[in-house]
């Protein structure tokens, strides 16, 4: 079942063409990894998916549900839906670990408080954070901060997790923490991970697509396979040249 | 000295005490109706100014136009302008009217461009993770922003309002009694300069203290992380 639908997609910063008609399907319960040099537009599909950057032409289905962007209702459907790790953390640094889990089921989704913290402390306890309610974001290390990402994107019960790049930060270790977390989480959610690591793409991830900045230097889908067939048997050059290191 | 010590029950006599208490009271009525009024609407005024709402840009415009000339155009030169205003529309006869409209349209100016500049130097990654996480942008500003902001808000914003204080002793030239004006009274009556100049100074002191206190406390408070 196609959990998300992205249809022939072009969006801008500003007057800057950042994707150009990209379309991606992607099955509930798969791991994809979105792999591409840098400024070939990855994180810029994650923040069309939650809506912090807005399609110009194209669609993007949730759960068979064309979104609308500019549509509030639409938006917070979407936004319930996807949650999103950034690559900085972007955690709220005035709030200690457990309101940073706690705020948005709270506050924006209007969940009863004791519900919120019992969940909060599951889920922190699943991501090695319990012993560490009271601190607060800049006490943490970074291995530590991203986990926190992920138990606050986990809180607010999305079906779709968007990871932007979540280990390029860490060390050898925190990244094994981080995969093996990613593994744990998918049998429950859709996931999907903007990496650089093409070893951590070919570990984690079911589907694997490539994108590349084309002539006009905006973003464009050269390849959307399973993962194996992706790093073993490529059908673009391109995405051979990548995974290879001959790409210049 | 001598001249000072025999000078001074006379000085501190029950009718300049009072004189100078009522002065004081409408310094420092002045300067908290400023403070609290320039807070709040600078505040508003800020918060309106971050909007991308494209139904909200002429007012953003108007709040830029305000801010930029109310905060380069001399505190005389305004309270003069604003008097002038009211003695053309004949709005009331009150100085202290007039002196009050004055002190809280350039302490609105300030305390804006003090807020904004507060809300513009917490990160934009933090407007992206609430925007993400459904915050609208008053729930992002109240849980997200303003917590942040504080601690580069304050410390300006209390440092305007102690130098606010002092300059409301201009409204003095519209001939408002304030604390400054009643210092002139005094001297005019005979009194030595050095002893009126002095209690006045002191005055002063006692109002801007708390406050500089209050600032100081604030900081701590909201500054915390």
């Amino acid at each position: 079942m196609q959990q998300i639908k992205i249809n022939d997609i072009n969006a801008y910063y500003d007057d800057y063409h950042v994707l150009n008609n990209v379309s991606l399907s992607i099955d509930k319960g798969h791991i994809v990894s979105i792999i591409g040099p840098s400024g070939s537009g990855k994180s810029s599909l994650l923040k069309l998916l939650v809506g912090l950057l807005l399609p110009k032409s194209g669609t993007i289905s949730i759960s068979n549900k064309i979104i609308n962007y500019t549509n509030k209702d639409h938006l917070n459907y979407a936004r319930n839906k996807t949650a999103i790790v950034f690559q900085q953390y972007n955690l709220f640094q005035n709030m200690n670990v457990l309101k940073n889990v706690c705020i948005a089921p709270y506050k924006i989704q209007k969940r009863k408080k004791e519900e919120v913290e019992e969940q909060a402390i599951k889920l922190l306890d699943k991501v090695g954070l319990k012993n560490k309610l009271n601190s607060y974001p800049e006490e943490l290390s970074g291995g530590q901060q991203q986990r926190l990402c992920i138990a606050r994107a986990l809180a607010i019960r999305p079906d779709i997790i968007l990871l932007d790049e979540p280990t390029s930060a860490l060390d050898p270790i925190g990244t094994v923490k981080i995969e093996d977390l990613i593994n744990v989480l998918k049998n429950d959610y859709t996931i999907i991970i903007v990496t650089h690591n093409m070893q951590q793409a070919a570990r984690v991830s079911d589907k694997t697509a490539f994108l590349l900045s084309g002539e006009d230097r905006c973003g464009i889908l050269i390849e959307y396979d399973y993962t194996q067939n992706i790093f073993s048997n490529p059908k673009m050059k391109e995405t051979e040249d990548y995974i290879t290191g001959r790409f210049s | 000295m001598d001249r000072l010590i025999q000078e001074l029950p006379s000085f501190l006599s029950i009718w300049n005490i009072i004189f100078l208490l009522k002065a004081m009271g409408v310094t420092f009525l002045l300067s908290l109706i400023g403070c609290l009024v320039g807070f709040s609407f600078g505040t508003l005024l800020a918060i309106f100014r971050k909007t991308k709402s494209a139904l909200l840009i002429p007012l953003r415009i108007l709040i830029v136009i305000y801010t930029e000339i109310f905060r380069r155009v001399p505190f005389l030169v305004s309270l003069l302008l604003i008097f002038y205003i009211f003695q053309i529309v004949k709005i009331t006869d009150s100085l202290f009217i007039i002196a009050i409209v004055t002190v809280c349209l350039i302490a609105t100016a300030f305390i804006s461009e003090i807020v904004r500049s507060g809300l513009e130097s917490v990160n934009q990654t933090q407007w992206d993770a609430a925007k993400a996480m459904n915050f609208s942008y008053y729930e992002t500003l109240k849980e997200v922003i303003f917590p942040q902001a504080w601690k580069v808000i304050f410390p300006p914003a209390f440092s305007f309002f102690i130098l606010f204080i002092k300059d409301t002793a201009l409204a003095s030239q519209i001939g408002v009694m304030e604390l400054t004006f009643a210092g002139k009274v005094l001297n005019n009556k005979g009194f030595s300069p050095i002893l009126v100049f002095g209690t006045v100074l002191i005055l002063y002191f006692i109002l801007s203290f708390p406050l500089d206190r209050f600032g100081k406390y604030m900081e701590r408070k909201y500054a915390t992380n």
